[in-house]
C-alpha cells in the first residue's frame, strides 16, 4: 500500500471532522414553524392577581440596548459596537421604565442575547432578572457567526415575549425573506419570524401573544408579504390574543408619508435608504381587530397624530432643520386585540416622554422606538 | 478603495504564483535529489545567501554570522510592512540543538485601512481612519534533533507606537484574531511546539501544538486564550520547491452560546468555546 493510500482516509477524516465541527457562518433558519424554549426568572415573583380580568401590555422595540448611541447604518454616527458599560447603563434605564409601567405581558423587538455590538449581553435574561416578569421566550431572527460588514461580527438578535404568567407553549413562525439582495448579503442577513406564545392566565384560561417585526428596507414588497402573513396567522388564532410589535409601516390615515426630519441625505442610494411607505396595507388590521389607538383618535392632521408617533432614527441630541431637538416623527409600532376583546378606556398610549401615563423615565433617550401600551380587558369586547 | 484592495490581493497572488512557477520550472532540470528536505520554521537560521519564500509561511534570507531576516509576504500587499531579525545564539552540530532569538517590527495600519467596511468600521461620518500603529515582537526558538526536528517557540507581540485603545478586539476568525491581535487587543502571547519528520526524500510530515493569549477580550467574561494544533504534509516539487497541505484546529471563545436544559428542567443560555478547523496550503521556495 502506498503512502498516499495510507494517508487518504486520514485526510478525508480530517476534512469531514472540520465540516462537522465548525459552527456555520450563518443560520439560514430552514423551518416553517419551530417550538422554542421558555426561560424562567431565577426567583419567580407571584403576580398580584393570579386570575386577572385585565392585563397591562406593552410592545417595545428596544434597539438592542443601544439607547441613543448613533450607529453607522443610521448615518448619524459611526458606531459599530458598544462597550459592556454602555450596554449595562442603557439596559438599566430600560429596566427602570419597565418597572415603572410594570407590564403583565411585554413584547420586545430588536433584543439581543449574544451579539458583539451589544457586548454579548444577554438581554432576555437581563429583563427577567431585573423586572417582575417571570417567563420569557426568545424568537431568534438573526444568527450570524460573523457579519463581515463594518466589523459587526457575531449577531444573535430577535424578538421576545415576557409574561408574569406562565408561558405554556412557544413557537416561531418563519416569514418570507427579501429577494432584492445579492447572495453574500442575503446569506448574512436576518430572517424575520413571528413569535407566538400561549400564556396561562388562570381559571383555565389561555391567551396567545404575538410579537412581530417586519422588514424595514426592502424594495421588493417583502414587508407587504410579511404583514399579510401576520394578518393570516392571527386570523386563525382560536384563543384571545394580543398582537404587538414594530410593523415598519405607517397607519392607513397617516398624513406625513415621506421627508421625515431624521433622514440623512448621505443615506440616499444606500441599502439603508427608507423605501416609500405603503400605509394602506395596515387597513385590514384596523378593520378586523381593535387597535390600541383607533384611527379616530389618531386624528386627521399631523399635529393630531404627533402624540402617537413611535419612532425617530435621530435622538433629541440632534437637531432638525428648524433647530429643534429631534422628536418622534412617525408611527410604526402597534397593539391589536380581537374585537371580542377590549381596551380599558384611557389606558392606551404611546410612552413618548416622561409624564405620559405618569412615568418618570424619558423614552426618547432609551431607544429609537417608543413603547406602545394599554390595558387589555379580557373578553371585554363584542362577542 | 475596495477595488484597490482587490487589485492588491490579485497582484499578491499573481506575483507569488509567477515567482514560484518560474523557480519550479528551473528546478526540473537539476540533478536527482537524494537528501531529505530540511525542516522549516525551526530555530535554525538560513545560511548566508540562503533564501526561503513562503506563500503563507514566513520568508527568510540568511545574512551569515547566524543572522536571518524574515518577513510575511502577504501583509506587504495589504500595505502592512513587517520585518524581523533572528539571531542564532547556540548551535550544536552533533545534537542539532539550536537556540535563536527574534525581534521584529510591523505596521498593521495599512491592512486595517484596506479592510475598513469589512472588519473595521468605515467611520463615514467622522472620516477617521485606523490609527497608525507600530508593533514589535520578540521571541525565542529552541530546536533539536537531526532527522526529526523538534522546536519550541515562544514570542510576544505588542504595540510600540500608536494609540491601540481606539481599536476594539476583532472577535472574528482565528487567523484574523491572532494576526490583528496586537493591534486590536494590545498584545499577543504565544507558546508553541512542533515536530518535523522526513518520511522520504520527497515527503515530510509536521505536527504542532500552540497556545495563544490576547491582551484583552471584548468583555471580562470572555476568554483570551486560544488552543491550537496543526498537521501538514510537505511534498517536494523539485530541488527547491515544495508544497505543504494540512489543517489547523483551534479551540477558542468566539462568543458562541447554546441553550441547555438543566437538571431542574429549566432552560439557560451558556457560553461554549468554538472549535474551528481550517485547511492550510503553503507553497515554498527553499534554497539553503
Amino acid at each position: 500500500m502506498s503512502i498516499w493510500n495510507r494517508l487518504t482516509p486520514a485526510i478525508l477524516g480530517v476534512i469531514s471532522l472540520a465540516l462537522g465541527a465548525c459552527e456555520p457562518l450563518a443560520d439560514d433558519m430552514d423551518f416553517d414553524r419551530q417550538v422554542v424554549p421558555i426561560f424562567e426568572r431565577n426567583a419567580l415573583v407571584p403576580p398580584t392577581n393570579a386570575s386577572p380580568s385585565e392585563l397591562r401590555v406593552m410592545a417595545w422595540n428596544i434597539k438592542y440596548g443601544a439607547g441613543r448611541i448613533d450607529f453607522w447604518f443610521d448615518y448619524w454616527g459611526d458606531r459599530a459596537q458598544m462597550t459592556v458599560g454602555e450596554v449595562e447603563l442603557n439596559m438599566s434605564n430600560i429596566y427602570a421604565l419597565l418597572n415603572e409601567y410594570n407590564p403583565d405581558i411585554l413584547m420586545t423587538e430588536e433584543i439581543e442575547v449574544g451579539s458583539k455590538r451589544s457586548a454579548y449581553y444577554d438581554m432576555v435574561n437581563g429583563i427577567l432578572e431585573n423586572t417582575r416578569l417571570n417567563y420569557a421566550t426568545y424568537y431568534q431572527s438573526w444568527n450570524s457567526r460573523y457579519v463581515p460588514s463594518e466589523g459587526v461580527g457575531r449577531i444573535d438578535l430577535g424578538n421576545a415575549i415576557f409574561s408574569k404568567y406562565p408561558i405554556t407553549f412557544s413557537e416561531r413562525i418563519r416569514q418570507v425573506d427579501r429577494t432584492d439582495q445579492d447572495a453574500v448579503t442575503s446569506t448574512f442577513y436576518l430572517h424575520r419570524t413571528i413569535g407566538r406564545a400561549q400564556i396561562d392566565v388562570g381559571n383555565s384560561r389561555e391567551i396567545a401573544a404575538y410579537v412581530v417585526h417586519t422588514e424595514a428596507y426592502d424594495n421588493d414588497g417583502t414587508k407587504g408579504k410579511q404583514i399579510q402573513q401576520i394578518y393570516d396567522e392571527v386570523k386563525k388564532e382560536s384563543r384571545p390574543f394580543i398582537l404587538g410589535g414594530d410593523f415598519n409601516e405607517l397607519p392607513p390615515t397617516a398624513i406625513k408619508l415621506q421627508g421625515f426630519p431624521d433622514e440623512v441625505a448621505s443615506a440616499a442610494g444606500t441599502e439603508f435608504e427608507q423605501p416609500p411607505y405603503t400605509p394602506q396595507i395596515m387597513q385590514k388590521f384596523y378593520d378586523d381587530f381593535s387597535p390600541w389607538v383607533t384611527l379616530d383618535r389618531y386624528g386627521d392632521t399631523e399635529e393630531e397624530q404627533k402624540p402617537f408617533f413611535t419612532h425617530t432614527v435621530a435622538g433629541p441630541a440632534h437637531k432638525d432643520e428648524a433647530g429643534n431637538p429631534q422628536f418622534w416623527n412617525r408611527t410604526l409600532d402597534y397593539l391589536f386585540v380581537p374585537k371580542t376583546e377590549a381596551w380599558r378606556d384611557g389606558s392606551t398610549d404611546v410612552l413618548q416622554t416622561d409624564g405620559r401615563l405618569g412615568i418618570k423615565s424619558n423614552p426618547l433617550w432609551l431607544s429609537d422606538h417608543a413603547p406602545v401600551v394599554g390595558i387589555w380587558v379580557l373578553g371585554g369586547g363584542t362577542p | 478603495m475596495k477595488g484597490m484592495m482587490r487589485k492588491s490581493i490579485g497582484m499578491t497572488l499573481g506575483l507569488t504564483i509567477s515567482v514560484f512557477t518560474a523557480n519550479a520550472s528551473a528546478d526540473e532540470t537539476v540533478a536527482t535529489v537524494v537528501d531529505p528536505m530540511p525542516a522549516r520554521e525551526t530555530a535554525r537560521v538560513m545560511p548566508q545567501k540562503g533564501l526561503a519564500l513562503g506563500l503563507t509561511s514566513p520568508s527568510a534570507i540568511g545574512l551569515g554570522h547566524g543572522l536571518e531576516l524574515t518577513t510575511n509576504l502577504v501583509p506587504w500587499f495589504l500595505l502592512s510592512p513587517n520585518l524581523s531579525v533572528r539571531a542564532e545564539l547556540l548551535h550544536r552540530k552533533a545534537s542539532g540543538l539550536t537556540l535563536t532569538t527574534e525581534f521584529g517590527l510591523g505596521v498593521p495600519s495599512g491592512a486595517m485601512y484596506m479592510l475598513q467596511g469589512y472588519l473595521f468600521p468605515s467611520n463615514t461620518v467622522s472620516g477617521e481612519g485606523p490609527p497608525f500603529l507600530l508593533q514589535q515582537h520578540a521571541g525565542v526558538w529552541l530546536s533539536g534533533g537531526l532527522r526529526g526536528v523538534w522546536t519550541v517557540h515562544a514570542d510576544v507581540s505588542g504595540v510600540l507606537i500608536g494609540d491601540q485603545t481606539k481599536v476594539a478586539p476583532l472577535d472574528s476568525f482565528v487567523p484574523l484574531n491572532l494576526w490583528f491581535g496586537p493591534a486590536t487587543a494590545g498584545s499577543r502571547w504565544h507558546l508553541g511546539g512542533t515536530y518535523d519528520l522526513p518520511f522520504t526524500t520527497w515527503l515530510r510530515g509536521r505536527a504542532g501544538f500552540h497556545l495563544y493569549a490576547l491582551g484583552k477580550a471584548t468583555t471580562i467574561e470572555r476568554s483570551v486564550a486560544y488552543v491550537g494544533a496543526e498537521a501538514a504534509l510537505e511534498v517536494r516539487l523539485g530541488r527547491r520547491m515544495r508544497v505543504a497541505l494540512g489543517a489547523q484546529w483551534y479551540n477558542y471563545d468566539n462568543g458562541q452560546t447554546v441553550v441547555e436544559q438543566n437538571d431542574a428542567g429549566r432552560f439557560q443560555r451558556v457560553n461554549v468555546r468554538s472549535n474551528d478547523i481550517y485547511p492550510t496550503l503553503d507553497v515554498v521556495y527553499y534554497s539553503p
